[in-house]
């Protein structure tokens, strides 16, 4: 049960999932992509499952969250959910187009895993830049209500 | 929107927080309809008014501008 004030309890009851597919994706997309390699087909793709799983159940603790909120909070939650949806988007087509068009690598040269593509298709990349966004829009839009 | 929370509170000589457990929001909105930074929806203007036995228009002023 989710409860209905702030608390890191509360926080870390909605973030868990988040934070798992972080992990995750982290692990085998970001550090260690060697490992998943070697795996074989149906462990790839389970470990896909997995973390998509783990997105989606976040999404639900979330909308749990939210909606037992006061009408203040939730509109602050929401317009700062929906900043950071947007700007995780516009941020993630961007740099995908950038490096489709070989931009990364013109201007960084070879990325850290040793091939020309800097792409960020991955569920930590994405989680990551959510989380960060959603910060930022945290301290812009509850400036007003402090 | 010009509300009188704040001296009807203050009449009862509750907190921020006395009125937010009272009317069931965090205390982060009762300080922002008091600084009249957010104007409540209806049901919380209504439990408002109940509270302090009032009308929602003796709490609540609509702007004239």
């Amino acid at each position: 049960m989710i409860s209905k004030h702030f608390s890191w309890r509360t926080a870390w009851k909605v973030a868990r999932w988040w934070l798992a597919a972080l992990v995750i994706s982290a692990f085998f997309d970001v550090f260690f992509p060697d490992i998943k390699k070697q795996m074989s087909w149906g462990w790839r793709v389970t470990i896909v499952f997995v973390e998509f799983l783990s997105v989606l159940l976040f999404v639900f603790d979330a909308i749990k969250f939210i909606r037992k909120m006061d009408e203040l909070q939730r509109l602050l939650t929401l317009t700062i959910f929906l900043f950071a949806v947007s700007a995780t988007l516009i941020f993630f087509l961007l740099w995908e187009c950038l490096d489709r068009e070989k931009f990364f690598y013109h201007v960084f040269g070879i990325s850290p895993d040793g091939t020309i593509g800097w792409g960020i298709c991955s569920v930590a990349h994405v989680n990551m830049l959510f989380g960060g966004f959603y910060g930022v829009g945290f301290l812009i839009f509850n400036r007003r209500y402090k | 929107m010009k509300n009188k929370l704040r001296e009807l509170r203050a009449a009862k000589e509750w907190s921020q927080s006395d009125l937010a457990d009272k009317l069931d929001v965090s205390r982060q909105t009762v300080n922002a309809i008091e600084t009249e930074k957010y104007d409540p929806s209806l049901p919380l203007a209504f439990k408002v008014a109940r509270l302090f036995k009032s009308k929602i228009e003796d709490i609540f002023e609509l702007d004239k501008d």
